[in-house]
């Protein structure tokens, strides 16, 4: 098929939004990937800044996972019932090692969001009496029915409201709020130790150890999701390392297979898991997943790992991170109508937009001169986070190659009136409800489908 | 040193802990499985579609080397090739597919997609008996007792299978869902009634009440039709697929419904509200359409009639043992639990895995491309064990 058939099967087969946004903003279809670099099929190439909000830690395929993971492909590639293979007790033996305090009862799954809503229903078999759950305000832990009870993001949630009762949402950072919410004691507390998404914000020093200190005291679970910030995307290979806090359960999934394969692990304490099983006698067939925990998924993990570790892709995130953030923010400084902050840590660093088209234009702008950017598609944040996470491995160069893209995209939209970024933001906000036609027109697309 | 078997007991879940068998699998081909201390087994406990196909592994291996998860900001083609061929391989009306990582997440989906259609709607009416993956939703409508599940925003109305009465009563203009399986598998083998289904039929439609069909077990030629579904003719709303779909080599998982549906839900809304990030990842599509593709040419499904029969007529336990088939799935009904726990314990001594039965009954289920060699072996072997089981001779 070609570029337009595909649009089309798009939109008549699958996601008809997305196939229109796919005509206006001219896109191309991806046909390969390798290193930092994704090549289109009409032979252009482009630099992942974007790395699927974090997936492609290592940048994309990465030989050392490629090896292992061809060799696995060979062998056996989906986990038969009732046996295990070396891979993935070899990967569940690690993170037991990696993971703090007594972490280490592997539950995998095949999406974060599998992996959120068996924490959520962990946490509610731990403590039966109690029903509140606290969540961050503007927090993301996937977009199932069941994960959205407790999805921060309004944007996602609301069109499939009412849900569940009993969710507090509290600002993040806010530590006066956080012991407010939990009061005596609830269900669990899930935070993200960096909030992410295009809320992107870094907590002050103390705030985790402070939540950890009111869960001890209220009985009240800790979970930590580091779906997006686990394995040095933050500086550190677990976030939750800032403050030296042990959560009950940890959430791990984006990069953490080097962008080889769908996964999702929910780290469980011995504790916890000793607790739900000699206390509260749980059916374990809450507690499972019945498709998670194949081999050819867990060894691109394990060797994931192996390489993130080898080649300490954790401190070149920290040190190369410095190079980033300032850069941006020396870049960023002369045009305070556009970027309000350049919140970030390690490379998990982003640009915090004046409104939801500054943050596309900027994408757009970047996107020609062929780099990628994490755009956060969310018309409902009122200054969203358009995030630069590039891969661990990338190089001084290839960030002074984006910095170089940025100056000359900020001098562009810098000279730009106020007035044109907020016309176009209104149109942002309607943009899935306007006619085609008219959409088309505005952006050139020729074919009237 | 620690051993393998060590680390799993230290590390792995209470729920994987309670199935092991002991062994470390190091390969697999068909049904045969090949562990790290030099045995081999036979695998009729996972069902599936089968280890190392060659047309699907090799497609697999060619599309990890190139990408095997999309960056999520250009066109995707291997996405569009698998919507495209979903949408000619599953019944009319169905056309319009949401691929996600798992078939549990699809079921979930299915059920987002009907909450999207009716905000303020909660109930949903559940077919009793019916299996719906193992996510929060689904334990919740496979009635398993943990009254936390309540906690949940969805609330399952029970009918039985096969009463139209029940339905009647059942769904309402209040009903957001009726989801069942097309084929119910306990300690019998039910196929839901092309009167029942009909039925169920009627009443979404007067209801707008969306008819969902969790084909994860009974979809890709079980039963010996494509999808269960085709056995009463009559189309669901939303058919969730996975399982099998996974071709032996990379999960996947996905709902295909109608047009009109999905376009009053999605239609003029934000893409990225339907969607995650490695849902319909390149490796993942190429394996489902791979897997689809292999299904038809190699008419798997016609094949798992032929080996229900096979299974049903030359185990040699008859008089002791009821057995029941549907496809190449096969029930075997015992006097007794302890019967059907010894039986299930020495075929696996054996090197035939059995996975763990209900009550008296255990539940035969051969991948798809299972090898008439490996049948040849697990009915000769499971032969012997009924012998020694029955009449206390030794297992040759």
């Amino acid at each position: 098929m070609n570029r337009e058939q595909v649009i089309d099967v798009c939109d008549n087969n699958w996601n008809p939004t997305a196939a229109t946004m796919y005509r206006i903003s001219h896109r191309t279809m991806e046909q390969s990937a390798h290193g930092q670099w994704i090549h289109d099929n009409e032979g252009n190439k482009f630099l992942d800044f974007a790395c699927s909000y974090g997936v492609f830690i290592v940048g994309h395929t990465q030989s050392y996972i490629q090896q292992a993971v061809q060799k696995q492909l060979d062998q056996v590639a989906i986990k038969p019932y009732g046996s295990c293979d070396e891979n993935t007790i070899k990967l569940m033996a690690k993170l037991a090692d990696m993971l703090p305090g007594d972490l280490n009862r592997s539950y995998f799954c095949n999406s974060g969001a599998e992996a959120v809503e068996l924490a959520m229903r962990a946490a509610f078999e731990a403590n039966p009496k109690r029903k509140k759950m606290v969540v961050i305000s503007d927090s993301y832990h996937g977009k199932t029915l069941g994960a959205l009870n407790i999805l921060g993001q309004t944007g996602h949630r609301t069109p499939f409201t009412p849900l569940m009762e009993n969710v507090e949402y509290v600002p993040f950072g806010d530590i006066a709020a956080m012991k407010k919410a939990i009061g005596d004691g609830v269900s669990a507390v899930f935070i993200e130790p960096v909030l992410g998404g295009p809320y992107l914000q870094v907590p002050p020093a103390g705030y985790l150890k402070q939540i950890e200190c009111l869960c001890r005291e209220t009985g009240s679970l800790l979970i930590a999701d580091e779906i997006q910030t686990a394995f040095g995307r933050a500086g550190k290979m677990f976030a939750i390392e800032y403050d030296n806090i042990v959560p009950d359960m940890i959430i791990l999934s984006k990069g953490l297979t080097g962008g080889h394969a769908a996964i999702a692990v929910t780290v469980m304490s011995e504790a916890l898991e000793r607790k739900l099983i000699d206390e509260q006698g749980i059916d374990p067939r809450l507690l499972t997943s019945g498709s998670g925990g194949n081999p050819y998924n867990n060894t691109a993990a394990l060797a994931a790992i192996e390489f993130i570790e080898q080649q300490d892709l954790t401190g070149r995130a920290q040190r190369l991170g410095t190079r980033l953030l300032t850069g941006m923010r020396q870049v960023c400084a002369d045009y305070p109508q556009l970027v309000l902050e350049v919140p970030g840590i390690g490379l998990m660093t982003g640009l915090k937009c004046a409104n939801p088209a500054v943050e596309t234009a900027i994408t757009m702008v970047m996107g020609k001169q062929n780099i990628h950017l994490g755009h956060s598609m969310n018309e409902k944040a009122a200054h969203p986070v358009l995030r630069f996470y590039p891969p661990l491995t990338v190089t001084e160069q290839e960030i002074d190659q984006c910095l170089a893209a940025l100056e000359q995209t900020m001098k562009r939209l810098g000279s730009r009136p106020k007035l044109m970024f907020k016309v176009l933001n209104q149109l942002i906000k309607r943009q899935y409800t306007l006619p085609r036609k008219f959409l088309y027109k505005l952006t050139g697309v020729k074919q009237a489908a | 040193m620690t051993t393998n078997i060590e680390q799993f007991n230290a590390h792995a879940p209470n729920s994987w802990q309670q199935e092991f068998i002991g062994k470390v699998v190091i390969k697999a081909k068909n049904a045969t499985l090949t562990y790290q201390d030099g045995s081999e087994a036979i695998d009729l406990a996972s069902g599936g579609f089968g280890h190392q196909q060659a047309d699907i592994t090799q497609a697999v291996k060619k599309q990890v080397a190139l990408m095997p998860l999309s960056n999520r900001v250009m066109i995707s083609p291997t996405l569009a090739e698998f919507v495209k061929t979903l949408d000619q391989a599953t019944p009319a009306p169905l056309s319009v597919s949401y691929i996600c990582n798992s078939g549990e997440e699809a079921f979930d989906g299915s059920l987002k997609l009907a909450k999207g259609l009716h905000r303020d709607r909660f109930k949903v009416v559940v077919v009793r008996g019916s299996d719906f993956g193992s996510l929060s939703f689904a334990s919740l409508f496979k009635e398993i007792n943990a009254p936390t599940l309540a906690h949940l925003p969805l609330k399952p109305v029970f009918v039985e299978a096969n009463d139209e009465e029940m339905l009647l009563r059942a769904i309402d203009d209040e009903t957001l869902a009726v989801v069942y399986e097309p084929v119910l598998v306990g300690d019998d083998i039910t196929v839901l009634s092309a009167d029942y289904l009909t039925c169920m039929r009627e009443l979404c439609h007067q209801s707008q009440a969306i008819m969902i069909a969790y084909e994860v077990n009974s979809g890709m030629g079980r039963f010996g039709v494509d999808f269960a579904s085709e056995l009463s003719g009559i189309a669901p709303d939303t058919l969730v697929l996975g399982g099998a779909l996974n071709g032996g080599c990379v999960p996947v998982g996905a709902y295909v419904t109608r047009k009109a549906i999905n376009d009053a839900v999605y239609g003029d809304k934000n893409p990225s509200l339907h969607g995650s990030t490695t849902g319909g990842n390149p490796a993942s599509c190429v394996a489902g359409q791979k897997a689809v593709e292999v299904l038809q040419s190699k008419k798997l499904s016609a094949r798992q009639s032929t080996l229900g029969q096979r299974f049903s007529q030359e185990l040699m336990c008859r008089d002791k043992v009821e057995v029941k088939h549907l496809g190449s799935l096969v029930l075997l009904n015992f006097a007794n639990h302890k019967l059907a726990d010894s039986f299930r314990q020495q075929a696996v001594a054996a090197g035939i895995n059995i996975a763990r039965g209900k009550e008296n009954t255990l539940t035969l289920k051969a991948p798809l491309t299972i090898t008439d060699r490996e049948v040849d072996t697990a009915i000769a072997t499971l032969n012997q064990v009924a012998l020694n089981l029955f009449e206390n001779k030794e297992i040759a």
